[in-house]
This record gives structure tokens, C-alpha cells and sequence, in this order.
């Protein structure tokens, strides 16, 4: 009886992971898409990353002649490479950079430490645009000069978030960029806002 | 088509020294630019085109163009319903079209709206980042579904209804009587509801784009648009468009809310007809001749559960990376659907932005040793150029003080600067 107990349990459990694992697949692929709808373009104006408790705001930043793309001077600002994507858009990446500061308050010290699957939301005049991110990468000078048309190209990419700031503190400089990848998920419906 | 000089906003930043190529003149494509400049951004706005039985109208376009030095425009931004001659689809409501065009640190830059809505919005341009705010809803009158003629067609045929083998023979006389309620049946709904209009309800339809180098987005936001048919006061909806459509959705929609409609009085007329005038039917009878009649009905009314109405919302065609149109609706009554219902084919584009190519303004140059075989597909524009370093890291933020640490790091970083020979920027790395 106890054995027969014993065996209805674990196939009770097993019935249950079985019905787990298939809401979560569903909640991934079949949810989503319901619970966005799509963004129009717009210039972003705040970063938002809950698990790192990133909340800044954004300006404009250009890329310069010699291709160097600058973080905005106030170290508690992100930038959003002017050429790059608009939040919203379908096509090209949107490339956001803020500064890692090693004596603390840079806007994105903490990047290295986002997870993959972690919420990224860009607030625009039209709305919210949420990502989700899906790879996290440090990269040294060299690998990022030569995969710069992969991570930045505005000929690629489906509207994706590129999040780039500064990682590996030797004492003296920092010696490579940590880049984070986010696919874009869309503005959140009303009751998907949480 | 005039054209004017738009003075700079405070956005729009001249480039200094900017020459045209002649060579480039094959990015102009517009009748109206200068031959000699190159127009390095460009950008237009169509509230309107429509076509009703062949014959067009549409509410003009305004363009922008910039050829690095100035903004030059031509076209009406605000064109009046009245434009739209030689229709009647489309009598009222508040037109707005618009296109801006800038240059900045070189490279062009540009963003188009275009849109329709009702009457008392207001048009509040490109430069907002849409082209109308408010108004009333618009209701454009379709056509009239000539429901008379179809049903004309729906008498019983000679001998009655086709009824199958009765478990209870019927009386004489009742399978006429039989198709006389039928008949009175259709004819009583034909009376009852008339011919009803098709009708498409519109708040504000816009679509509006933006375009620099190498990138261009586009967007549509639909507000209180639905088609519905009106019989002698009572509105069946046929379709409601959803508010901001995913680029290049596609509604299509039958008439079978009026299928329904129809179908659902001819069977209470009939039934009542039935139990009504008539010597007393066996229930099986009664239920064989409901059965009969509902056959006769739905072949007869077939062509509305076909799909009449063809829309496309948030339209959007890329020529190129920095070349978008959108298009925030596209409807057309499909010609079959027209013709078996005895309608115009309508053909419906509200809010067309076109945006791009944009380029960059290039130096001058000898002229270049003129090509015997020029090429004749235009060279697309460079994507911009991507950043190969990104200096995202520092010891300690400006203008905060420094701990020992902090000293310490910002010696090593100045030590470091220096060796590298670095003079911009110094502390910089990553």
C-alpha cells in the first residue's frame, strides 16, 4: 500500500514538472508576443535595469572621426549613439554606452553583473520599449575593433539593444568592454506592465 | 509645383562649406531640386490617394529636400478635402501631410508624416513627432449593399421548398402554403431592412517615418477605425482595426455579420409565418421546412461570407537601409467582391510618409574625368561609420574627491596616458 502510495506520488510530481515545463515554454514563446505590441521609433530618454537597480537618463552621443565612441562627460548618464536605432525600430541595433567608474558611481558599474533572461526597459516620448537580455560578453580593444560591424552595424539586426560599458580593472586601467545583447520584446500591454 | 526655403530650426544645423557633386545628382530624383546641387536627404508626406471606379484623386504631397546648404519644400502641408475631386467617398475630415529634412555634422537626416482625420483635429506637424491631435470621428460612406436584389432572388422555387421524406406525410395544399410563407417571409425582410449602408469609421489614420544614415523606421497609429454595415438604425460591425498594427498587418473581412443578420429575421419571419397562417405542421415537418428554407438562404446569400474588403495597416516598403515608406492603411473593396455585389471598387491609401535616402554632404573635389558609361542604378549610401573603441571606464568620476586609491589609480592612468601618447580624453580606456 505504502509502496503503491510511494509510486502514485512520484508520478504525480513527475505529471506536474511535466505541466511546469510546458507553461514555461509557452510563457516564452506562446505569451510574449501577446503581451507586447509594437513601439514607434523615438529617441530614448531613460534606461531602466531593475536587477542591477540602473535608473539613468540618456543623451545623445556621436561617434567620433576616429571612431570613438564616448560615454556622455556626467558619469550617471548613459548614451545613445546618435546613428544607431531608435528604440522601437525594426531593423539596425540600438547601442547604448555609460561609464564603469572604479572608485563607484559610474551608471553602469555593475553591467558585467546582468543575467541573461534580465528585464532592460527604454522609456522613449512614445512609450516603453522592453528587452530581455540574451548574452553577456567581455570582449578586449581588439576584439571590439574587429567585430565592430557585428556589434554595432546599423545593416544588421532587428532592432535589438547593444549595452556597452567598461570591465576587467587591472589597478591601473580598465583593460576590456563588457557588452550586453538584448532582443527586443516590445512595449509591454497594460496588464504586462509589472 | 512652388517651392520654399525653409529657415533652419534650432535643430538643424548647417554644413559649412558643403559643395554638391554633380555626379550625385542621380540621389535627387526630384523634378523640382536645383540640377546642380545633391540632395542629401529627402523626405515626403501623402495624406490621401484614393480611387472609386477608376477614377483618382489624391491630396498632393509635400516634400522636403536638403541639399547640405538649405531645406528647400514644396506642396501644401494642410491640403483641403476639397482636392479630392471627381468622388464623393471622401467629403470631410482634416487632411495633414508633412516632411522635414536636416543636415547635421554632415550627414542627412530627415522624418514625414501624413494622415487623416476628423473634423476639429488639429495639425501639429512633423516637428511633434505626429502630424494630427483630436477631432471628431469620420465616417466615410462605402456604398449600399443592394441586400433588395439579393433577396429578390431567394423566392421559392416552382413546387415549394425542396423538402426531404417526411416521417408524416404532408396535407394537400401545405407544401404550397409552405413556400407562400416562405415568400412572404423574404419579403417581409426585405422591407424590414432595406438596403444597408457599408460604412468605415475613422478617428485619426497617420503614419509618420524617420531616416538618417544607413537606418530607417517607420510607425502607423490607427485610432477609432472600424467598417460596419447600417441597416434602418442598427449598426452589425463588420471589423475594428487595431490602434498601433505591427508593420504590414492584414485585416481582410466578409460581410457575414450581415449573412447573419439576414439569415437570423428570414427564419423568424418564416418560422412565424409557418406557425402562424398555416393548418398545424407536425414538428417534423415544421423543423424539415425551417431546415429547407435555411439551405435556400445561404447559397443565396454566399457571396457575402466571401472576403470583400482587403486592408494592409502599418504598410511598410524599405527601398533601402536608410529608405522607408509607410503607409498607415491600405484598404481596397476586392473587384470580385464589388462586382458580385454590384458596388465601386474602392481603392483607400491614408497617411503615406516616405523617408530617405540620406546621405552624407561630401567636400569639394576636381571635378571627376566625366565616365562614358555611366552607371545607372544609384549607389546605395554607406551605413554609418561604427565605433571601433568605446572608452566607457574611468578611475573616479570628475569632480568628486579623491581617495588614496583613487590618487593612485589616476597616477597610473596619467603614467598609462602618457606612455600611449594618449592627449584626448586622458583616463579613458576599456
Amino acid at each position: 500500500m505504502t509502496a503503491a502510495l510511494a509510486g502514485l506520488t512520484r508520478l504525480l510530481l513527475a505529471a506536474a514538472a511535466v505541466v511546469a515545463v510546458v507553461l514555461l515554454v509557452l510563457n516564452d514563446d506562446g505569451d510574449e508576443p501577446s503581451a507586447f505590441r509594437s513601439l514607434p521609433p523615438s529617441v530614448p530618454v531613460q534606461v531602466v535595469v531593475p536587477s542591477l537597480g540602473v535608473e539613468a537618463g540618456i543623451d545623445p552621443v556621436a561617434v567620433s572621426a576616429d571612431r570613438v565612441l564616448d560615454p556622455p562627460e556626467d558619469v550617471e548618464r548613459v548614451g545613445w549613439w546618435d546613428a544607431s536605432a531608435a528604440p522601437g525600430a525594426s531593423a539596425g541595433q540600438t547601442v547604448l554606452t555609460g561609464h564603469a567608474v572604479h572608485a563607484g558611481g559610474g551608471v553602469l558599474d555593475r553591467l558585467p553583473a546582468v543575467r541573461p533572461g534580465a528585464r532592460v526597459d527604454l522609456r522613449t516620448d512614445e512609450g516603453l520599449m522592453r528587452y530581455r537580455v540574451t548574452d553577456v560578453e567581455t570582449l578586449g580593444r581588439d576584439e571590439v575593433a574587429a567585430r565592430t560591424e557585428e556589434l554595432f552595424g546599423q545593416d544588421r539586426g532587428d532592432g535589438r539593444l547593444v549595452l556597452v560599458s567598461c570591465t576587467e580593472w587591472d589597478g591601473a586601467v580598465y583593460r576590456s568592454n563588457v557588452v550586453v545583447t538584448a532582443r527586443p520584446l516590445g512595449e509591454p500591454r497594460p496588464a504586462a506592465r509589472l | 509645383m512652388p517651392q520654399t526655403a525653409r529657415p533652419a530650426g534650432r535643430q538643424v544645423r548647417t554644413a559649412r562649406g558643403a559643395v554638391a557633386l554633380a555626379g550625385a545628382a542621380a540621389l535627387v530624383g526630384l523634378s523640382g531640386a536645383p540640377a546642380a546641387a545633391a540632395t542629401v536627404a529627402q523626405a515626403s508626406g501623402t495624406a490621401v490617394r484614393v480611387s472609386v471606379a477608376g477614377n483618382p484623386a489624391d491630396s498632393g504631397s509635400f516634400r522636403s529636400t536638403h541639399d547640405g546648404d538649405r531645406e528647400q519644400t514644396s506642396g501644401s502641408n494642410r491640403p483641403a478635402v476639397a482636392l479630392l475631386g471627381g468622388q464623393d467617398f471622401l467629403t470631410a475630415g482634416t487632411l495633414a501631410q508633412d516632411a522635414r529634412t536636416r543636415v547635421q555634422d554632415g550627414r542627412g537626416y530627415t522624418e514625414a508624416c501624413a494622415g487623416l482625420a476628423g473634423d476639429g483635429a488639429t495639425v501639429v506637424g512633423v516637428g511633434e513627432g505626429t502630424c494630427l491631435r483630436g477631432g471628431q470621428n469620420l465616417q466615410l460612406a462605402a456604398g449600399t449593399l443592394d441586400l433588395a436584389a439579393l433577396l429578390d432572388g431567394l423566392g421559392a422555387p416552382a413546387g415549394g421548398l425542396p423538402l426531404p421524406d417526411l416521417p408524416v406525410p404532408l396535407e394537400p395544399g401545405q407544401p404550397d402554403a409552405i413556400a407562400q410563407a416562405f415568400n412572404d417571409a423574404v419579403d417581409r425582410v426585405a422591407a424590414q431592412l432595406g438596403d444597408p449602408g457599408l460604412f468605415v469609421d475613422l478617428g485619426a489614420v497617420q503614419s509618420r517615418c524617420t531616416s538618417g544614415p544607413g537606418t530607417a523606421q517607420g510607425s502607423a497609429s490607427i485610432v477609432g477605425a472600424r467598417a460596419y454595415a447600417q441597416f434602418q438604425g442598427e449598426q452589425v460591425e463588420l471589423v475594428r482595426l487595431p490602434v498601433n498594427p505591427a508593420p504590414n498587418t492584414k485585416v481582410v473581412t466578409d460581410l457575414g455579420a450581415v449573412s447573419e443578420k439576414v439569415r437570423d429575421a428570414l427564419i423568424a419571419q418564416f418560422t412565424s409565418g409557418l406557425e402562424g397562417g398555416l393548418a398545424p405542421l407536425a414538428e417534423a415537418a415544421e423543423n424539415a421546412a425551417i431546415d429547407a428554407a435555411l439551405a435556400q438562404i445561404s447559397e443565396q446569400l454566399a457571396p457575402l461570407e466571401q472576403n470583400v474588403l482587403d486592408v494592409t495597416l502599418n504598410k511598410q516598403v524599405r527601398q533601402g537601409a536608410d529608405q522607408i515608406t509607410v503607409t498607415a492603411l491600405d484598404a481596397q473593396v476586392l473587384p470580385v467582391a464589388a462586382e458580385q455585389l454590384d458596388a465601386s471598387a474602392v481603392s483607400l491609401q491614408i497617411g503615406e510618409s516616405a523617408c530617405g535616402p540620406s546621405g552624407q554632404v561630401t567636400t569639394a573635389q576636381p571635378p571627376p574625368t566625366p565616365d562614358p558609361t555611366p552607371d545607372p542604378q544609384p549607389r546605395p549610401e554607406p551605413a554609418p561609420r561604427t565605433p571601433t573603441v568605446v572608452p566607457a571606464g574611468v578611475a573616479t568620476a570628475p569632480g568628486t574627491g579623491l581617495s588614496g586609491t583613487g590618487v593612485a589609480a589616476l597616477a597610473g592612468l596619467v603614467a598609462l596616458a602618457l606612455a600611449a601618447g594618449v592627449g584626448r580624453r586622458p583616463g579613458r580606456d576599456g
